[in-house]
């Protein structure tokens, strides 16, 4: 394991990097793009690439501390179980989000190029 | 200890928080709001584990794993809100 | 430049109050009540970041699912059955901007003072002289002596049951006597008897498919940080309202005839009042124990005290369960969890129903 801890904590502040520049493009695009729909973009860099990966690293660099002893596993492991369940938890938060606000009209989609599901539930392809 | 180059990478989080608050408070609409507290909630899960890795005390984890569970709920609410639907159908 | 590094944690707290001051002025003066509430979340978040930092994970652990989970839910269900906008006029506009503008002063002036003080003092973060009571307190309940302690290396819940075992106690009492009166307002009210299904109830395809698969890990979750209560940072309430997220997951997501098929309220209430009843033997198992050997024993007593030398086994076979404290964690989730769970399946019973019941009661 002595071996592998350089390796681990490298890999873990590349990640914890990561999520860093993530949460600040998201930031500016949260706040400069146009609608709600567009915002969606950047909720979805903020939720995986901002903070799904860094809890990854964090996770990594815990597992290579030994002053922790074999609490870290803990931390290990309850960033992971945290991690698992923003991987799967943000994108259908931000889905029945979606889906809420086109159908009930609460966002507006002002700057509007083409809206294909429009078209679909006026055929009546699509129900609500 | 490697633990303490970390603190270089909070303040880029912080920024991140504060552009979320300021979108949060702003929102055109009521979507946008509930869009900039779940990213709010999710750098602040983030910002849970970065701490707790940094303040050297891993047994306080635990609370990330609640937050994230919680922000999602409060997906659920509003979007059921938003629906025109009765709130248990 | 490191120096500077260090003073993060201040910072955090410092926008966290000034973020949090904000919110709940806006939740004030806000007209739109939905509006109001997700200010009041935004308010609880920074709350529990604060109580983060602070080194409270237990307070964290039962503020942010209370904030920022149940009272947004009760008030959204209650904003839709009434209505969404405030009736009263607004506060002028230079008011409420000269308002905002002395709070935001006042808590940028404190947030100073506290980086001033600790330019000051240089202490680390959080500061590591404890004041005598403290002391006290750690050195009872941390010390590994089964005539002092309670055998748990987590002192919050040594204190909360060891020491302030009837304050728990009636805190759960007044949360049963609350349920019961909500129980009491539904007493004709039934969730009606309608077959579930899969294409017309309930919310999208991928919400219910990830909920499904979501859910058995929240269970495993709430139960480890209930049963871990005396170990690490949590205990009964805070896994119980942990699991109440699920109830509330698969009335919203599905719908409420898909959650009668697992429990009905009748269910809920018996395994509510087994929780209860588990509360009131872990408080009196020592005493009961006492008077049937025949020797001197406390009512909320755990380990053997100097006067009182019998006391429950602090492990078993190697692994600590720290006496009542498991049993009582236990019991305290079943109990936090079904009351929750009575809460929402009386809340979400239709509009329709409701009504038909109280015009039967006008007549």
């Amino acid at each position: 394991m002595n071996l592998l801890n350089p390796v681990l904590t490298i890999i873990g502040y590349v990640l914890v990097g990561i999520g860093a520049f993530c949460q600040v493009v998201a930031g500016i695009g949260m706040n400069r793009f146009p609608n709600f729909f567009v915002r969606l973009h950047a909720a979805t860099i903020c939720a995986i690439g901002g903070s799904f990966v860094p809890i990854i690293g964090c996770s990594l660099i815990a597992l290579s501390i030994e002053e922790f002893g074999v609490i870290r596993f803990f931390l290990a492991g309850a960033g992971f179980v945290t991690a698992v369940f923003l991987l799967i938890l943000a994108p259908v938060g931000s889905h029945l989000l979606a889906k809420a606000a086109y159908f009930s009209k609460a966002a507006v989609l002002y700057p509007k190029a083409v809206d294909l599901l429009e078209e679909d539930v006026e055929r009546g392809e699509i129900r609500e | 200890m490697t633990v303490e180059y970390l603190v270089y990478f909070i303040p880029f989080y912080i920024v991140g928080l504060v552009l979320y608050i300021v979108r949060a408070l702003k929102g055109p609409t009521l979507p946008d709001m509930v869009l900039a507290i779940d990213c709010m909630g999710y750098v602040l899960a983030a910002l849970l584990v970065i701490f707790s890795l940094y303040l050297g005390s891993p047994l306080i984890i635990a609370c990330a794993i609640v937050l994230t569970l919680w922000i999602y709920a409060l997906d659920v609410y509003m979007s059921k809100y938003l629906e025109k639907k009765e709130l248990g159908e | 430049m490191s120096d500077l590094y260090s003073l993060t944690p201040y910072v955090v707290l410092a926008v966290s109050a000034l973020a949090s001051t904000i919110a709940v002025y806006l939740a004030i003066i806000e007209r739109d009540l939905i509006k109001a509430v997700l200010y009041s979340a935004i308010q609880s978040t920074f709350y529990a970041l604060i109580f983060y930092l602070l080194m409270v994970p237990d307070i964290v652990l039962v503020y942010i699912p209370v904030a920022v989970g149940l009272l947004p839910a009760i008030l959204i269900i209650a904003v839709k059955k009434t209505e969404k906008y405030e009736d009263v006029g607004g506060v002028p506009r230079t008011t409420s901007i000269i308002v905002l503008l002395s709070v935001t002063v006042f808590t940028l002036i404190a947030g100073y003072l506290l980086v001033v003080s600790h330019a000051i003092t240089f202490d680390v973060f959080p500061s590591l002289d404890a004041r005598l009571l403290a002391k006290w307190f750690l050195a009872t309940t941390l010390w590994w002596n089964r005539l002092f302690s309670s055998m748990s290396p987590e002192a919050v819940t040594a204190i909360v049951w060891d020491y302030r075992g009837l304050d728990t106690y009636f805190e759960t009492s007044v949360m049963y006597l609350a349920i019961i009166g909500a129980l009491a307002i539904a007493r004709y009210l039934d969730i009606p008897r309608k077959e579930y299904r899969e294409d017309v109830m309930g919310m999208s395809i991928i919400g219910k498919m990830s909920t499904r698969v979501i859910m058995p890990m929240i269970i495993i979750v709430a139960i480890s940080i209930a049963l871990h209560g005396h170990l690490t940072p949590g205990g009964g309430f805070q896994g119980g309202v942990t699991g109440a997220v699920t109830v509330s997951l698969l009335i919203f997501i599905f719908s409420v005839y898909f959650a009668t098929r697992f429990f009905k309220i009748s269910i809920a209430i018996l395994l509510r009042i087994i929780g209860l009843a588990g509360i009131v033997l872990s408080a009196t198992i020592v005493a009961i124990i006492g008077f049937l050997i025949g020797q001197p024993a406390y009512i909320f007593q755990n380990q053997p005290k100097i006067i009182a030398q019998i006391g429950l086994p602090y492990e078993i076979g190697g692994n600590l369960i720290s006496g009542t404290l498991l049993l009582f964690n236990t019991s305290e989730f079943l109990a936090v969890l079904m009351g929750f769970a009575i809460l929402f399946l009386l809340l979400s019973i239709p509009e329709e129903n409701v009504l038909e019941v109280i015009k039967g009661e006008v007549e």
